[in-house]
This record gives structure tokens, sequence and C-alpha cells, in this order.
């Protein structure tokens, strides 16, 4: 069973991952040194949304979600929503292992081809992923002391050449441009949709709630000052031209013994990015073992094998481009429009907990 | 049995994939240059590059070998392309100490050259940046050594020490790419010179706009403008004159130990920025030209004569670098971020010239030493 400090380490897991090297420069090229504003509002969106999943969770602590549906929906109805959210996870992922081969590729790895990559990352996310629940969130507790590094790092930023000035002018956006901006922060924070499957294994399922607006608060936190620490330290027009701000923070940092941090960095940071693979794999694999009730394990392999022959298409840069985009788009209508219209459903046939 | 002939079939298959094969890169294998310079030859680049080769000699003792090359072409992609033939192994910029530019070169557009270091992930940003004057850039490197460091080394040392002597504010080629960018923000980069078959740092060069502006600040003019920056290093140590004579052994000469700067900007009527600075320091007494007792009238006397001095140095050099246009302050970034109405409207680079900065240093002296 699930116990608050591992489902914290659980919920901040799937949050933070790939989104943390490029979250910067997105949000800077939208709405410059505001964007914390827009990382602010997107953190209570999410908090809603966090309110609203553990809601329609809790109006039964016992099913998962998709198990849910079938009581909602009717079977029919909730195959077709079961067969969309697995969809929905494994383009997530695919988005995500895209991102991961790319950054891998222009920054450590030149010559290795997309594929090895890919396939290296699948071995080891689906062997954890094939584990049980609690299993994976022990593997996740060890591997947050990464967070302790970057937090570590980032504090060592500040004894070098930075401007405190640089986050002036505040609000020099209009509100509607810094609310526009927040989606993209939104997307950072995506991951505690996991509450809907795992309910089941929690210990204290009435403490789920705090301990998830926890782990919000905390990878808000971490994101806002990861923003601010890199508007200090990088010009306005050098921001724009930076794709991955967090790892260019680290690539002009040198000390005595150690330089090249952002490749040290970077071979390490890998672990929370497959974190956020694993827990979209978890997901997806408990949806395919309640569609075609397959055992779990043998639906996470099957998923893996899918997600590689995925991943081997050629995809060009527009490709990406329009996949992010439109992603932004679906974890809304997943994450959030669909569980509330669920909970508006749960609410009017008076199920209780 | 059958699950262990499972899990050995999978170490098989995992184990070549760890060895990462299509990115090794061994060092034996590599050309590491320690150092780069660039200079400007009939509107052409002249790129130098230093390539370190170490000789062990036995138990722990190793002599190393410096093998330069130069290359001239229109891009330092082409000269890179041709130094690459020189070398036995593929060449990388990993682990650069140094970049040097000649005095012409660095009046060019740097920014514009530099990308090569920027847009790849290769280079290392950590490098020290610096303007030779007076020669040649790649002459400096033909000294081979400098006490007993390599070339490339020894200067990476001599202006990290100049950094914490405070003549030059701590640079690498990466806090160059961010004042590359900044609006409103010029930098200064050190100055090397050669005398005598050997190198010194011989002042700052203010950069304007991108670009060597030419005009240099001689060293013991730097510590002053580096607090007037406030980006002074751990020792920051200016010297006056008592009773402000200019005489063989009348210098008295103090550390600072905390600085507070205070930047103000006004407009006049008309819209025009009006700086005035003030610097409140604590300093030291390091030296005096009598060993004697100095009473607290004189430590008055003193601080009155360093405030003096101080207003009146830091006055000037605020004209030299107008003279040059180059607003190592940040006086236009300020602007820019406190009043971003008022920037738009201002054309900088003409304005800075033009505006009026007033200084203003007072000194406390808290220490005379250990000696009273």
């Amino acid at each position: 069973m699930l116990t608050n400090k591992n489902l914290f380490f659980l919920i901040i897991q799937a949050q933070i991952g790939i989104g943390i090297l490029g979250l910067p420069y997105i949000l800077y090229n939208h709405v410059q040194q505001d964007g914390w504003m827009s990382l602010l509002i997107a953190g209570v969106l999410a908090q809603g949304i966090i309110i609203i999943l553990v809601a329609l969770s809790r109006s039964s602590p016992k099913e998962t979600f998709y198990e849910l549906n079938h009581r909602l929906l009717g079977n029919f109805l909730a195959k077709i929503v079961n067969i969309l959210y697995v969809l929905y996870f494994i383009s997530f992922s695919m988005l995500l292992m895209i991102l991961v081969t790319d950054v891998i590729n222009t920054w450590i790895l030149h010559q290795t081809p997309r594929w090895a990559i890919i396939l290296m990352l699948l071995i080891a996310t689906s062997y954890i992923a094939k584990e049980q629940i609690v299993t994976i969130s022990r593997a996740f507790l060890f591997f947050s002391f990464l967070f302790i590094v970057l937090i570590f790092l980032l504090i060592l930023v500040y004894p070098q050449d930075i401007h405190f000035g640089r986050l002036q002018p505040v609000g020099s956006n209009s509100f509607t441009d810094i609310v526009k901006a927040s989606p993209d922060a939104f997307v950072s924070l995506i991951g505690f949709e996991l509450i809907l499957f795992i309910m089941p294994y929690i210990k204290n399922p009435k403490t789920s709630l705090k301990v998830l607006s926890f782990a919000n608060l905390f990878s808000l936190t971490l994101y806002i000052f990861l923003f601010i620490t890199c508007v200090i330290s990088f010009s306005g027009v050098q921001f724009s031209l930076i794709h991955e701000p967090l790892l260019y923070l680290f690539r002009g940092m040198s000390f005595q013994f150690v330089e090249r941090i952002d490749i040290i960095f970077l071979s390490f940071w890998i672990v929370p990015i497959s974190t956020t693979l694993v827990i979209q794999l978890f997901n997806a694999s408990l949806g395919v073992q309640n569609i075609f009730s397959f055992q779990r394990k043998k639906s996470v392999y099957i998923l893996a094998i899918i997600l590689l022959c995925l991943g081997l298409f050629p995809i060009s840069f527009s490709m990406k481009e329009s996949l992010s985009s439109i992603m932004i788009y679906l974890n809304i209508i997943f994450v959030f429009i669909f569980p509330a219209l669920l909970l508006i459903i749960a609410k009017l046939k008076g199920i209780k907990g | 049995m059958k699950n262990t002939f499972q899990k050995i079939t999978l170490l098989l298959f995992v184990f070549p994939l760890l060895t990462g094969c299509w990115d090794q890169k061994l060092i034996v294998d590599q050309e590491v240059m320690n150092g780069v310079s660039f200079d400007l030859q009939d509107e052409k680049v002249k790129s130098t590059i230093v390539v370190l080769n170490i000789i062990p000699k036995g138990t722990g003792i190793f002599d190393f070998q410096n093998q330069i090359t130069s290359a001239t072409g229109y891009s330092i992609e082409e000269t890179y392309r041709e130094l690459r033939t020189y070398y036995t192994g593929p060449l990388s910029a990993s682990k650069s100490r140094i970049v040097l530019f000649g005095e012409s070169f660095a009046k060019k557009n740097l920014n514009s050259y530099l990308d090569f270091f920027y847009r790849i992930p290769d280079p290392y940003l950590g490098s020290k940046v610096a303007i030779v004057k007076g020669a040649e850039a790649s002459d400096i490197f033909s000294l081979e050594e400098i006490g007993t460091n390599p070339i490339a080394l020894g200067l990476y040392e001599i202006i990290d020490a100049s950094e914490s002597n405070s003549i030059v504010p701590k640079g690498t080629l990466n806090t160059l790419f961010t004042y590359f960018n900044e609006p409103g923000k010029d930098f200064i980069l050190p100055v090397l010179e050669q005398i005598n078959g050997n190198i010194r740092v011989s002042g700052a060069g203010l950069i304007s706009n991108n670009a060597y502006s030419g005009k240099m600040l001689p060293i013991k003019d730097c510590p002053l403008l580096l607090l007037l920056m406030d980006d002074y290093g751990e020792l920051t140590d200016l010297e006056s004159y008592l009773n402000d004579e200019k005489k063989l052994n009348n210098q008295f000469s103090y550390r600072v130990k905390k600085s507070k700067r205070k930047l103000d900007i006004k407009k006049d009527a008309s819209g025009k920025p009006m700086v005035n600075i003030h610097l409140d320091l604590k300093v030291i007494i390091h030296q005096y030209p009598r060993t004697e007792k100095i009473s607290s009238k004189q430590i008055k006397k003193l601080e009155e004569t360093i405030s003096r001095d101080l207003t009146k140095r830091s006055q000037s050099l605020m004209k030299k670098t107008q003279k040059a246009n180059s607003d190592v302050l940040g006086i236009g970034r300020k602007i820019k971020e406190t009043d971003p109405i008022a920037w738009k409207a201002l054309d900088w680079r003409k304005t800075y010239p033009s505006i009026p900065i007033n200084t203003k240093v007072d000194v406390t002296i808290e220490k005379t030493g250990i000696l009273k």
C-alpha cells in the first residue's frame, strides 16, 4: 500500500521530467520576465484539477479510473473512452520519447541513432513499469535525490554573473498574454492524473488531496525557482536563442575540478525523464489490461513494443512541433475536461464512496 | 533454468548497447586545443590554435610540447577546417582555456564571429577571453610557456589573477554570450601586452556595441571602475597621494573591504537621463609612506583626501567610458528595466556619450592594518 511519502514522490516524479529543460525558454518567448505569473496561474489551474480528480477517484476508492468508467458510462461507451485514454498515454509517451532523443542527440550522443536511444529508454522504463505500484514508488523515492542535486546546482548559479534587474519591469505584458502562456506551463505540471489509477492502492485515501497539493506546490516552486534563475542569468536576446536554458545555465558553470556540468547533469536527468515515461506506461498498461484483459506485465511489454515501432518512424521537425502543440490541447481534454464531466455524471448518479 | 537463460540472453543483448558504439571519443585520438586566437589579416580571419601534447617521462614526470598552427580564411569555420588537417586526430575545443583577439579583430562585431562557440554543444564556455595589444594575438602563443605553465594555461592563470585583483570583472566566453545580447550594457575585456618576453595584463579594454572601442583603461584605474560597476574581485587595492602631492614616497594605499553603490537616474526637463552615482567605501589602510602612528585626526584627513581623490578620478573615468561610448555600468539597462517607455524613446548609442554623470565617493577608514 502506498503511504503518503510514496504518493508524494510518485506524483513529483510524474510531473517533473523533460519539460523542465525547455520550460523557461517557452515561457520567456511568450511573456518574457513575467513567465512566473503564467506558472502561478497554471499552478492554480492544476490545483483546481487535482481537487476534481481526487473527488472523482474518491467517489469509488476501490476502483481504478478504467473500472469506474464502466460503472458510470456503461460497457460500450466505457470501452471507447478507455481506448482513447490508452491512445492518449501512448501519444504522450511518444512525444516524450521524441523530445528525449532530440535532446540527447543534440547534446551528448551525436552519432547514436534514434532507435538505440529509444530502445534503451524503453528497456529501462518497462523494467520498472511492469512492477507493482509500490515497487515503482520505492524506486522513485530513491531517484528523487536528483531533485536535490538540481536544486543545489541552481543555487550554485547565484554566485555567478547574475543580474536581478532582469526580472523588471514586472507585469509589462497584458494579463491576457500571461493567461495565454499558462497552458504551456501547465503541460509541465501534468502527471497528477496518476491519482485516478492508483486510488485503490493508497493507504489513506483521505489525505491524498493534501499530499497531491503538496506535490503540486513542490513542482510549481521548483519551476518558478528555475525560471527566475534563468531570467536573471540570461539576457533577453540570448534567451530567445537557447532551447534548453537549464542545460545552458550549467554549460557556463565551471569549477576547479568539474567542468561541463550540463552534460553530466543531462546524463543523470534521463532518470527523472524516464520516470515520467514509467508513469505513462503504467497508466496505459492498466488500460490495456482492462480492455483486453491481459496480464499487466504483458501489456507493459506490448506497449513498449508499440512505442518502439512508433519510434522507428522518421519524425520531421515540423511534425514534432505540431505534435507538441496538439498535445497541449489533448492534455487539457483528457486530464481536465473529461474527468470533470465524469465527476458531474457521478454526482448525478449519486455514487458515494 | 529457463529463467536464467532468459536473463543471460537479455544481458548479452544489453551489454553491447551500454558501450555506446556510435559516440566513442577516445581521449588518445583527440587533439584537444588549449588556446585559440583570432587576428585580422587582409580582411581575412587568421586563426591560430595551440594543441598541448603531454609527454610522460617516467614516474610522474611530464614534459609538454605545444603544437601551434595557423590558417586564414573568410570565416572561422573555414580556418577550422584547414586547421584540422594539421592534426592526427579530430580537433576538439572542449578544453580550450583561452581565446585571444588581435586588436584589429576585436574591433569587428565579435558577436557574429563567436557564434561558432555557442551553436554546438562541444566547445567549452569557461575559457577566458582577452585582447592582445601591440602585436598579433598569435605571437603570444609562440612564447610557449609562462613560468612553468604551458602558454594557454599560463594565460588563463594570468587573467584569473587579474580578476581577483579587480583589474577586470570575472568573464568567460559564457558571460560574453550574455553581454553580447544585452541592450544597454557593455563590458570590458582584459588587454594583454607582451613586454620584454613577458606577458602582462596591461589594462581593461572598453567594449562598445560588441566591438573593441580601441580605448583602454590603465590598471591603476581599473579597481575604481569595477567598484563603480559593483562587480569587484576579492582584492581591491587603490592608492592616493598624501596632500595631493605627486612626489616620491608620498602615496598611501588602501584595500576596499566593503563597497556600496547607489545608482540614481533622473530625467531632466527634456527627458534626457541624468545619472548620480554614490559610492560608499569601507577601507583598510594598507600601506603608509611613514611607519608612524596615524592619529585619529590624521585619519579624518586621510578619509577626506581619499574621498576627494576618488571622486575626481571616478568623474574622469566615467568621461572616458562616455568617450569610448561604452556603457559598462549598464545605465541603459537600468533605464530599460525601470522606465521601459523612456528607453524606447532613446537611441542609447547616441545618448550615452552626452548624458551628465555625477559621481561621489565617500570613504570610511575602518582599520589601519595591525599598526596603529
